[in-house]
Parts: C-alpha cells; structure tokens; sequence
C-alpha cells in the first residue's frame, strides 16, 4: 500500500485423512471388522492481515508488526458419516468369513468463529547472513457452535447433535538464520514452535478440556529468484518433538509470482 | 504487394534461423540444453547417466467403482521405494538406447487388532518385503521426424523389459504368535514389451508432448515355497499428454497428465486358469508437475504423481527425485 505498509490476504486449503487401527471383533459365529477414518478436505477460514514496517530502523534492519483476523467463512463441525457393510475379501483359516464395517467421518475445516490474530517479525542483515524472528498469535473471539454425528447404540443409525465449543488459541513462534549465497539463491535454517491451549468441547453439559498441543520443528528451505517476477521456494520440515498434535513431515514447494514491480 | 512477400519471406527466413539455433550450438551447449529445449533423442554420442527415487505409502486406494477411500481390513504401514539406475547414448542424432535398472524396496505391515475376548483367533500381523534388483528395463527410441519451427518431433519406441528381478517368494508363520513373513518377488516372471510413439512440439519457452505407450506384460511363473504359480500378462495401455514452460533458462516447470489402464494382471489358482484377483478393470489417472533444474550438464528433477482418478488402484502420492549428468 505504501513503502511501509502490507496488505495480505491467505486461504489455504487443507487435506487431512486420519485412518485408526483396524479393529476384528466376533461373536459366536459372527465375525466383524471395523475400520475408522476421518477426513477434513476443504478450504479454511480466510486469513487477512496488514503489515506495518516500522520506519527509523536502519537499512540492516526490519521491524514488522503484524495484525489480522481469520472469518469464519468455512463450514464447522461435522458432516454425517457414512457406513458401509460389506463382506470381506478376506477368509480366515477354517473358512471363517467376516463382515467388514467401514465408517467414514466428514469433518468440516471451518473454525465457526472470528479469530483475532497478531505478531512480530524481526530481522537483521549482518555482513554475510541474517537472522530472523517471528511470533504470532490467534484468539478466538467467543465460542462456537458445531454439529457432531452420535452413534446410536442399537446400530449403524447417527443422530446430529448441536455443542458449544471454545475453538484453542495458538501461538507460533519462528527463528532462524539465512543466507544468500548467490544473488539469486537463499539458503535458510529455522526452529519452529507452536503451543495451542485453552480449547474445549461440550459434552452432556460439562466443558471438556482439549489437551494442550504442542509442537517443535526445524526447517531446511531454500529460494530462488528464477526472474524477476517469479521466485520458486523449497523447504522440509522435521518434527523434533509434537504432543497431542499430528506432526507429518511436510516438504513445501511454493512458487511466487510478483504482478508489480 | 513486393513488400508483402519480401516481409512474408524474411519471417520464415527468421524461423528457419531459429530452428537452426540448436544446430549451431558447440557440443558443450548441447549438453546443457534443458529438458523442454533439447530434442527428443540425445545427440550422437552423448551419454547420459542418472539416479532416480520414488517414494510412496500404503493409505487410500480407488474402489473398483472409483471412489478413494482408505484401504480396509487391516492397517497398512511401510513404504514402497524404488531407487532407478539410468543410462542413455546417442546411437546417432535420431536414435538412443536406454536401459533402466530399478533397485526395489518395498516393506508393507499389515496388522488388525482384536479383541480376544470375543473370539479365539490370534493376532493376524502381515509383514510383506520385497528387496532386490528388479527387471531390467531396455528401449530404443528413433526419431522419425526430427523437429523445425512448423513440424512437431515424431518417435517410435521399442523396449524390452528382462526378467532379471527375484521370482522367488517365500511365505513362512510364525508357530506361536501366527504372523505372517512374505519375502515377495521384484519381477523376473518374464520378459515384457513396451511399444510407443511421441509427439513433441517446442515453442520456446513451452512445450506440448503427447505419449502413447503398450506395455506387452510378462507371462510367467512365480516360484511360490519351491512351488510354481502361474501369471497371466498385464497389458497395459498409457496415454501421457505434457505442457511445460521455462521459468527462466535454467528452470524449467511442466504438467503431466498420465493415464494408464491395466487390461489384466494377477496369478492363476493352482491346477487352473482362474485369476485370484480380478483387476482387469484396474486404471488410473494422475497429474505430475515437475520442477526440473539444469545446472550445467547435472539436471535435477522433481515430480510428485497426484492421483486424481482410478479403479482398483492407489489413491496416494509417489514422491520421486532425480539427478542425471549428460557426458
């Protein structure tokens, strides 16, 4: 907008299948195989911020305030999961057969709540490399009302039923160090962290807390300037610790291209 | 009207100057020409060698109605990893001999849990590992019509797939705990055939290829515990349709669309000539963008394959890395 002011807008689109352990189970003659899997696949909430670089700091270095909020655009909740009966294709020693129960849950990758969001980014350019700083914050602003799917106890039948939920807050922080060793490649190391707390879940009037998840990474990525509008960027990251959280290795390719110069 | 034809004659005589470019360049040059602006064969006596990785995990398959869900049963863990020796040569301008070696390594876990107070079966824990050198894979690639600025590139190409991988698999249960060892083959059932034809246009900086492959699969047998299984061929047909673009001169983006449908595939039942499997409706059909660097002569490639359709076949990514060197 200006030498020191940013607007971004982000929407990220997720894809998150979650499959628990098969499960065998029988009675008598009757046999039966359960298999669950969650899947969220969708668009999240958009994210909007504005970045204020503030001025009187000297060439070698920057400092960025952040501020933003995530809407709650996207669809919460769940949606109704299905079943399948089916015979298995597999047959026990003896002749044994066995049903096979697959379900499958749909969950939505909306918040349904405003998110508050603000942080800090802090860099300095030495001689032959520079260090970098970022922190930023997201809370949810009130609690939020979802569906989730029952299964009732007489068979495969779900009943939809409304809850209050407080949607966890998070904060991440980020530091590294990088270096430019062409003028057109970036090499750069980094430490992630993330913490998200004080969520919970409504279950038959009594708030249930959501553990507190915790995760630290490190990253290895480089950039390159491949013209002056398109950059192309690579980075993996390494789960070194994670608690109640999933923590897949991720290898990010992102491509940018720069509409004015 | 003469300037009309003097300008008509002078912009094909500038095209005819630009489809000349790669004939006017120093051998070295060649060598360093980027996979969207090299032609479709190595020139003559350039030899190419290159090691490849791919990469990919057990998790959701197409059903064969084609609708993606996570495979059932059991819980799958592992990885299938395959790591691809290559050599190419330049027999002349127009044709090139390639063979592939595949280094399989692939460990599948297959494991349900039970609940044992509702029945008197045992855990049943699969264990499948196939390690070794697979099938060799040879072709010959000859181009028939070389390209120039109006006229795409034409290939043909013959290859033979030899059955050098393990056709030996062992199946052993454990006596107490009930698991299940499988050390699986990595081919040598027999030898197959794969027949293609290519077209390939280059508008600098894009590119548009269009692949057509059959794949003659392999009738053989497996050695199963010292006991011989019979194995009906897999033909397979292949369509790969391409469009790439230079991101600069020495980066190069591309999209594949690939579709290949499996006529057959599977192992007979002992003492008859009925399939244990039935794929024979098995298709799939991916997109694979492609970020290929060009350093010099050293060429290094990534592509992830994302499945966006199928029948009886996987639904996850495969992962693949490359570094290739032109001599």
């Amino acid at each position: 907008v200006t030498e020191h002011l940013q607007t971004r807008f982000v929407l990220k689109r997720t894809a998150e299948i979650i499959t628990e352990p098969a499960f065998f189970d029988g009675f008598g003659t009757e046999f039966y195989i359960i298999n669950n899997s969650q899947q969220k696949i969708g668009w999240e909430d958009p994210e909007f911020w504005i970045d204020f670089r503030l001025p009187f700091t000297g060439a070698r270095t920057d400092v960025v305030l952040n501020m933003g909020s995530t809407l709650p655009f996207m669809k919460s909740g769940a949606d109704q999961p299905s079943v399948r009966i089916a015979p298995s294709d597999i047959v026990f020693e003896g002749g044994i057969e066995f049903e096979r129960i697959s379900t499958l849950e749909y969950q939505n990758t909306g918040k349904g709540v405003t998110q508050f969001a603000y942080g800090i980014q802090l860099k300095h350019r030495f001689k032959h490399f520079a260090i970098n700083a970022q922190s930023a914050y997201y809370l949810p602003l009130g609690t939020a009302t979802a569906d989730r799917w029952v299964l009732s106890s007489s068979g495969f039948d779900y009943t939809r039923e409304s809850y209050t939920r407080q949607v966890p807050d998070l904060l991440t922080i980020a530091a590294g160090i990088e270096v430019q060793v062409k003028p057109w490649l970036n090499l750069a190391l980094e430490g992630l962290a993330a913490r998200s707390r004080n969520g919970w879940n409504e279950v038959e009037g009594e708030k249930i807390l959501v553990p507190t998840a915790i995760l630290a990474q490190a990253s290895f990525s480089y950039d390159i300037i491949a013209s002056k509008r398109l950059w192309i960027g690579q980075s993996l990251q390494v789960t070194i610790e994670a608690k109640d959280v999933y923590a897949p290795v991720l290898l990010t390719t992102s491509v940018k291209y720069n509409l004015f110069l | 009207m003469n300037r009309i034809l003097l300008t008509i004659m002078l912009l094909a005589l500038a095209g005819m100057c630009i489809a000349q470019v790669a004939d006017g360049l120093t051998p070295l040059q060649r060598k360093q020409l980027t996979v969207l602006a090299e032609p479709a064969t190595l020139y003559k006596g350039f030899l190419r060698v290159g090691y490849e990785i791919k990469y990919s995990r057990p998790g959701r398959t197409f059903d064969k109605n084609g609708v993606s869900r996570p495979q059932e049963d059991f819980t799958y863990s592992g990885s299938y990893v395959d790591h691809l020796l290559s050599l190419s040569y330049g027999l002349s301008d127009r044709l090139q001999l390639s063979v592939v070696l595949p280094y399989v390594n692939d460990n599948l876990r297959a494991v349900v849990e039970i609940n044992q107070s509702g029945n008197q079966l045992t855990t049943p824990k699969i264990d499948i590992t196939s390690k070794g050198f697979g099938d060799l894979q040879t072709e010959m690639r000859f181009q028939i019509i070389k390209e120039t600025t109006k006229v795409p590139s034409l290939v043909a190409g013959l290859g033979v797939w030899l059955p050098t991988g393990n056709n030996e698999r062992t199946i052993s249960t454990d006596a107490i705990t009930n698991d299940v060892t499988y050390k699986d083959i990595t081919g040598g059932v027999g030898s197959s055939v794969i027949a293609t034809v290519q077209l390939r246009k280059i508008m600098y900086p894009y590119l548009l290829a269009a692949e057509f492959n059959y794949f003659f699969g392999a009738e053989g047998e497996i050695i199963e515990n010292g006991a011989s299984i019979d194995v009906l061929g897999a033909n397979s047909a292949i369509w790969q349709l391409t469009t790439g673009m230079h991101l600069n001169e020495w980066i190069t983006l591309t999209g594949k669309l690939f579709y290949q449908r499996l006529s057959f595939d599977s192992e007979v039942e002992p003492n008859t000539t009925v399939p244990l499997f039935d794929n024979s409706k098995k298709e799939l059909l991916t997109l694979d963008p492609t970020l290929t660097f060009q350093f010099g002569r050293i060429r290094s490639q990534q592509v992830i394959a994302i499945p966006l359709y199928g029948k009886n076949s996987t639904a996850e990514l495969e992962y693949s890395a490359s570094l290739q060197y032109t001599f």
